[in-house]
Formats: structure tokens, sequence, C-alpha cells
């Protein structure tokens, strides 16, 4: 059984977050490290992937000020996604030489993830087969965008819990027109407990790759670092 | 010459864009250094050096559309 160690890093900003990895990446390079899984909330921040467009930016400086969140180009794939409160966000740096050398299947099974993870809450998910992602009746809860060096997996998966979603509607979330994003509380019609949530989601990555979940480091850690 | 090729990403993925050069022609690269990067729909891919040496030349411009097993660079 593969091990894997889990970093909690609380609510940490985006950039900090990214360069984490890289740490992770670049250590993982040099030697055979286990796989990491990181755990974060982002201050509000929009992202944009390698193939994604300012132009799905449809909130114009003018128009919210200084109270539009950054925007961040970012050497994931995929387009236009917001981050922020309420919104969990899931790192998985994974070499997969140990799991499967397959872009497409990795990122199935981060939706299989989302998916089990979901239907603990007793919602039942799809997929789409053209769009990457997590759907509950028709609106989007799951992104992914990931990257990849050395067969070694970066960026990842998020999943809108009680998260704002009227920073959605100031973006062409994924660069899909009419794209429809919900949050598991807007489903349920309740709050969810983050924390208990971060727990189900750890349960089902190690569920779906094979992991054994090794000792939990929270975001003092990262200091430590 | 050492041929830098777009490798196999996995079932489905037949082809991907040229998103970012790490390097320019010219530039001496460390085995395992990312070379350049390409994007499919989710995700984007770098391609390490296989072996340390000289980029000689860029054969794929950054938004060119490569396939699988083509080359992307030639390596001195």
């Amino acid at each position: 059984m593969k091990s894997l160690k889990i970093f909690d890093l609380g609510t940490l900003a985006y950039k900090d977050a990214y360069f984490f990895q890289r740490d992770i990446l670049e250590e993982k390079k040099l030697s055979v490290a286990e796989d990491h899984l990181l755990l974060v909330e982002h201050p509000n921040v929009f992202t944009i992937g390698r193939t994604g467009s300012r132009d799905n930016l449809l909130a114009g400086k003018g128009l919210f000020g200084r109270k539009r969140p950054e925007v961040i180009n970012i050497d994931r794939g995929g387009d236009i996604t917001f981050h922020g409160a309420g919104q969990l966000v899931a790192y998985p740096i994974f070499d997969l030489r140990n799991h499967t050398k397959d872009v497409r299947f990795f990122i199935r099974n981060l939706e299989r993830v989302m998916e089990l993870t979901v239907s603990e809450y007793g919602l039942s998910a799809d997929t789409d087969k053209e769009y990457t992602g997590l759907w509950v009746r028709g609106e989007k809860i799951g992104f992914i965008g990931v990257g990849i060096s050395n067969w070694i997996t970066y960026h990842g998966l998020s999943l809108n819990v009680n998260v704002d979603l009227k920073y959605f509607s100031m973006i062409k979330p994924c660069g899909i027109n009419g794209l429809k994003v919900n949050s598991l509380q807007g489903i349920l019609g309740k709050s969810i407990d983050i924390n208990g949530l971060k727990n189900v989601l750890i349960a089902k990555i190690c569920e779906v790759f094979g992991f054994e979940r090794s000792a939990m480091c929270f975001s003092d850690a990262l200091v430590a670092r | 010459m050492k041929k830098v090729t777009l490798p196999e990403l996995g079932e489905g993925i037949g082809e991907a864009v040229v998103s970012f050069w790490h390097f320019n022609e010219g530039d001496t690269v460390k085995k395992d250094d990312d070379i350049v990067e390409l994007a499919t729909d989710k995700a984007t891919f770098n391609v390490p050096a296989s072996e340390s040496g000289v980029i000689k030349k860029i054969l794929r411009r950054e938004g060119e559309s490569v396939k699988v097993g083509e080359v992307l660079a030639e390596l001195a």
C-alpha cells in the first residue's frame, strides 16, 4: 500500500500554496518522497489556466473597482475559475509513474473522488463526456485543472462547499457558455462543515488511488519546513 | 542529435498545444529539466530533457498543435 502525506493548510493565499506545491514537486523529483495531498481554502482569487482567456473575466475593473479579486494567470490546464472562502481546494502531488501514466485517467479519478465525496452527503452527481468536472442536477460544483512535470502532478481540484456564488457570475467559468454553478450549501440548503468534508475527501482519495493514509500535518508544519 | 518528442499522454489524447517554452534555442538544459509545456483541455504536461545538452532547434512554437510522437526540438 502506498502512503500519502497530507497537509491541511487552512486558509492560504493562492500564490503561497502554489510555491509550496512547487517545493514539494522539486523535492519529489530529487528523491523518492511519498505522494502528498494539500488541502486549502484560498482568499478570493480568479485564476486563468493555460487554455483560458481574460475575455472570460466579465467584470471590468471599473465595475467592481477595488472589490474585484486578484486575477492570476497560472500554468495549469483549463480556463478561468474562482477560489474563495468556503471552497475546498485539493492539490494532489502524485508521481503517476507509481499509479497509471495516463493524464485523462488521472483526471477521471479526481472526478470519481469528488463524486464519491458528495455521495456521502446524499447527492447523486454526474460527470460529462465533453467537459471535465462534477455536476449535480445540471449545475457544476466541482472543478479540475492540473499540471504535470516529470509525471508528477500538481494543481488539482476545487469543490464548492459554502462558497459565495456571486463571484462565479463575474466570469465565464471554465470558458463554457451558459454554465450554471452551484455549491453543496446551495443544493442542500444548509451550511456544510468543511473540516468534516476534508476527512471524507481524504478517505475517497485513499480509496480511489490506493493509499494508506499517513499522519496529517497542519499549517504550522508549513512554517517549520 | 537527440530529438525531443511529445510522449504518450494516455488513452484518448492524440495531440496537445505548445503552451510554454521554458528555454530558448542555444540554452543549456540538464537531464530532467522541463523543456516545454503542452496543454490539453484540463492539463498541462511538461516534457523533460531525456539528457543534458544544448537546445539546437525549436521546431514547434507556442500555440501550435503537436501530435504524440512528433518532434518538438532537437538537443545536442
